[in-house]
């Protein structure tokens, strides 16, 4: 289940989503970052329900965060990444300790992050 | 419970081959005699992966194959093909058409499991 | 195994049956030769037959009929016609297989020329119909290079796997291909999400990842390539042997971020010389140099890491898996540990009222490296509490022979860790249960087999962790305690009133009272009046606890609870005047005000009502002497409960938790009353730590007292 929500209209939107994403839904997962990442310029991303993910959703994910950077905007996760989720991005790989080459503001999804409680990957 | 595999092959033999070899490794069967009859029956259970012979009357694996791919449901669904043709055509072909992996004839049930492995826990 | 459970039956019936079938149909292509249907009839038989066959280990029938199906491939694709001379052979050719299949069951011997005639007819056909039949060899057996799957050597490669961009539309998954090289040995994944596109170029069910992988594995290296075996063609996979197990001269393991990036080909020599003059990192430099991309370093650095993991291993495995140090130097550690801790506090303290935010985030950094040291320090003192149990199998065995007694010492969670200073103290409580087990719980085999019980007696010792606490129990199938006699014997000694109702447990709980004994007579064993109390006030400086329960003639179960570790704890501080003090954190359930109208409401007795419940108090002031001239008008109660019973203490102010190291008073201390150690704060202050249990009774006591001055 995916939703977005407008918490205050042009700057803040929260997108949460739930339950199984793949790449059998993911076409749903990219209009709502598009979607997102046009209507605010803080989307955060609830990913504490998600009940399993592949690693296309991880590559989708990625691509929102570069595109918001692109844009000037921010794309994080407001909760705690899902212990099912945490396992896939280790598993996949995308675990790193810093971000890529476009992630200028350094704040890369998958990056090591220390005091942020149960935001960090680490 | 048990991943639901589909096996396509218009041999009793080579379907109840097949079917003892998966069941024992815990998963569950389906079993079609030929491509047309796999699509029907594709309709009303959930399958996780299929396991299709080529050479089949009424729809052939190929055929098959590129017909599941146009399906949403089964657009990312693991095919793998038995063949008995080790020729790099009917792999390419199959392959084109988007089997993900292939097993020639004869093999043994225990390399069927390892390869549907691959593709299903 | 080809027809594992399936017997060849299956096949031979199929077999017929499509034998019956041909038959019919090359009749009726006899007079359609054309028919393309038919064709493909005679050709799926054909196929089957072979196919299954082969399955079923009737390689004979798969090879003839390979020749048969050969030439009806050749007709299919409609360049060789049918003519009478075919069906002859074919028809020919089906009766051969038939009598093939019909021998396999009576063990009758082929005539293997007229198969051998009608394939090189076959062939000849087949030769003049299209010039270049193909070679379609039968499949060979794919078995061979299985027997050297497993290679004992361990190699450590390094793998970049870019799959095809359209992998998914082929259902494959490539986690699931990550997960078979998993499987394979000690591995460290990177994925590299250099070319991952923005959301409006980014492309339905592609796939734009490559992963650098390190595998170390004792399989053999087409045990990895079989994992990609079906993208192979399409993808592109490096697999480059790092260094094999029984080269591993050392001459690898300091390998510079910089070898690594050269020879994955992420950075060019000349590039790296350019970079190499500045002063600073080199990861740091290259990527701001724009050379390599911070996911290529990410996976150089993974792969260095994982080659110094792997050599800190085998230089672990070759000296030895542990070592010996002396407990002394343990100690050392943990004291400094706890010197480290107080001192952090003082780091805080001081960055807190500075305000200084890069002291702040130094003494951020600084407490996670203290909980990092702190936690393994903590681990290194872990010793398995199996070396104790085993101890006691002889005392069970020596004792019960001394008492005639049968009885058998089993253990539980003898791989229970627990820290060495806790597990030395435990060993006099735990000899002292098991004695009186043995000498009171279990009784003689003969009274025993009276009672309808095994002659052997058993007791079982078992260690579990349980949260933060271990809980150790001992377990007896004796003849359990007796109630009444614990109750007589209590009110004999003047422990409780005759007339006093008490709980089981708390009748129970009276043999830990002092000088407390209900042996009838004195064995070598017990019964001489040092009784359970040794134990009590052995696992009381344990900060532990003693719950007894017991079912007359089935026996008696001891469990002791305590927590892991002794040497820091998380307390509670308090201040009293100029006095601080720390209370177990564990045990304190809340906290209130406490104002004169408390006071007067309860007739000026120490004592409050929370909630319908009365919570009697101890002052500490009062109980530490200290004058009340500034004692403010509102206190603060720290409410406590211990075994069930509450408890509430009486400050000027609450401060909050406080990472307690404990430290032992010294001899001066050792008959105040109430306190069991002390601790250093951030200002360099000393902190008294209450020995609540000790307070409790004490209160339980006086209370006692003056209920029975009242009466």
């Amino acid at each position: 289940m995916i939703n977005f929500q407008i918490e205050d209209p042009g700057n803040v939107g929260v997108l949460t989503i739930e339950g199984d994403i793949s790449i059998q839904n993911a076409e749903e997962l990219k209009s709502n970052f598009i979607c997102a990442l046009h209507s605010v310029d803080k989307v955060f991303v609830n990913v504490e329900k998600v009940s399993d993910v592949d690693e296309y959703c991880l590559e989708l994910f990625c691509s929102a965060h570069r595109t918001s950077v692109r844009l000037q905007k921010t794309f994080s996760f407001n909760s705690c990444i899902s212990e099912p989720f945490r396992r896939v991005i280790a598993d996949a790989g995308f675990k790193r300790h810093v971000g890529c080459l476009l992630d200028v503001y350094k704040t890369c999804l998958w990056a090591d992050r220390r005091n942020n409680g149960c935001r960090g990957l680490s | 419970m048990g991943k639901t595999v589909m096996v396509v092959d218009d041999s009793a033999s080579m379907r109840q081959l097949v079917s003892f070899a998966l069941n024992s490794a815990g998963y569950d069967v389906v079993a079609a005699v030929h491509g047309r009859d796999a699509l029907d029956k594709m309709n009303n259970s959930r399958v996780e992966m299929v396991v299709t012979d080529l050479n089949m009357p009424e729809m052939d694996g190929i055929e098959l194959i590129k017909q599941l791919r146009t399906r949403p449901a089964n657009k990312f669904t693991p095919i793998v093909m038995l063949t008995t043709e080790s020729q790099e055509t009917k792999k390419q072909e199959g392959k084109q058409a988007g089997a993900s992996g292939w097993l020639v004839k004869p093999f043994k049930p225990d390399e069927l499991v390892d390869v549907v492995r691959k593709f299903v826990k | 195994m080809t027809t594992a459970g399936i017997s060849t039956n299956a096949f031979k019936e199929e077999a017929y049956e499509l034998l019956t079938e041909l038959e019919s149909s090359l009749l009726e292509l006899e007079e359609r030769p054309d028919d393309t249907n038919l064709i493909g009839r005679v050709f799926r038989a054909m196929h089957t037959i072979k196919g299954s066959g082969a399955m079923f280990g009737f390689d004979n029938i798969a090879k003839f009929t390979h020749e048969v199906e050969t030439v009806f491939d050749i007709v299919r694709s409609g360049k060789l016609t049918v003519t009478k001379e075919l069906i002859d052979l074919t028809l020919a050719s089906r009766d051969l297989i038939r009598s093939m299949l019909d021998a396999s069951d009576n063990g009758q011997q082929i005539d293997e020329t007229r198969g051998r005639r009608i394939a090189a007819s076959l062939q000849k056909i087949a030769g003049n119909g299209s010039g270049c039949a193909e070679e379609i060899s039968m499949p060979e057996d794919k078995n061979q290079h299985e027997a050297s799957e497993e290679e004992d050597e361990e190699t450590t490669y390094r793998i970049r796997f870019k799959p095809p961009k359209d992998i998914y539309l082929r259902g494959i998954n490539p986690l699931m291909m990550l997960e078979e090289i998993r499987q394979l040995g000690e591995y460290r994944i990177v994925a590299q999400t250099c070319d991952i596109p923005y959301l409006d170029e980014f492309e339905p069910d592609n796939c734009s990842v490559f992963w650098d992988i390190v595998l170390t594995t004792k399989h053999s290296i087409n045990m990895i390539k079989d994992v990609f075996i079906f993208v192979a063609d399409d993808s592109e996979i490096k697999i480059d042997v790092l260094f094999r197990a029984n080269n591993f001269d050392g001459s690898e393991d300091c390998k510079k971020l910089g070898e690594i990036l050269t020879e994955r080909g992420d950075l060019s020599p000349e590039d790296l010389q350019k970079v190499l003059g500045e002063h600073k990192r080199l990861g740091e430099k290259l990527v701001e140099a724009g050379l390599v991309r911070p996911d290529a370093i990410q996976s150089a650095l993974a792969e260095q890491q994982h080659i110094n993991d792997i050599r800190e291993k085998r230089q672990a495995a070759e000296s030895a898996s542990s070592m010996r140090v002396p407990a002394a130097k343990l100690d050392t550690l943990v004291n400094l540990v706890g010197e480290l801790v107080t001192v952090h506090a003082r780091l805080n303290q001081a960055a807190v009222r500075i305000q200084d935010t890069a002291i702040l985030s130094v003494a951020e950094d600084v407490e996670r490296l203290m909980w990092e040291l702190r936690d393994n320090t903590m681990s290194i003192r872990m010793l398995t509490i199996g070396t104790t149990f085993s101890r006691f199998k002889r005392l069970v065995r020596d004792l019960s022979i001394e008492l005639g007694k049968d009885i058998e010492l089993a253990t539980e969670g003898a791989e229970t860790e627990l820290d060495k200073t806790v597990l030395d103290q435990l060993n006099d409580p735990l000899v002292h249960l098991i004695r009186n087990s043995i000498d009171h719980g279990i009784e003689l085999p003969d009274v025993r087999e009276a009672a309808g019980k095994p002659r052997k007696g058993t007791i079982l010792l078992s260690a579990v962790h349980s949260g933060a606490n271990i809980l150790i129990q001992i377990k007896d199938d004796g003849a359990g305690i007796n109630k009444e006699a614990v109750r007589a014997k209590a009110v004999e000694k003047g422990l409780i009133k005759p007339d006093s109702d008490l709980p089981e447990n708390e009748i129970f709980s009276l043999i830990l009272a002092p000088g407390f004994s209900t042996s009838q007579k004195v064995t070598s064993v017990s019964g001489r009046g040092v009784g359970m109390d040794v134990v009590k006030r052995g696992i009381d400086a344990l900060r532990g606890t003693i719950d007894i329960s017991s079912i007359k003639d089935e026996g008696t179960t001891i469990t002791i609870r305590l927590p892991l570790t002794l040497a820091i704890i998380d307390g509670f501080l308090v201040r009293v005047s100029g006095e601080h003090y720390v209370i177990p954190l564990s045990i304190v359930s809340e906290c209130m005000e406490l104002t004169r109208e408390h006071f007067v409401r309860s007739h000026g007795k120490d004592m409050v009502n929370v909630r319908g419940g009365i919570v009697p108090y101890i002052r500490l002031r009062k109980q530490f002497g200290i004058s009340d001239t500034d004692k403010p008008d509102i206190e603060h109660l720290v409410i406590t409960e211990v075994d069930g019973s509450k408890i509430g203490f009486v400050s000027d102010q609450i401060i909050g938790q406080h990472q307690t190291v404990i430290k032992n008073l010294g001899t001066v201390y050792k008959d105040v009353d109430g306190l069991s150690g002390a601790t250093i704060l951030g200002d360099g202050t000393v902190a008294l730590i209450l020995d609540i249990p000790r307070l409790v009774s004490q209160v339980l006591r006086d209370e006692a007292s003056v209920m029975a001055t009242e009466i």
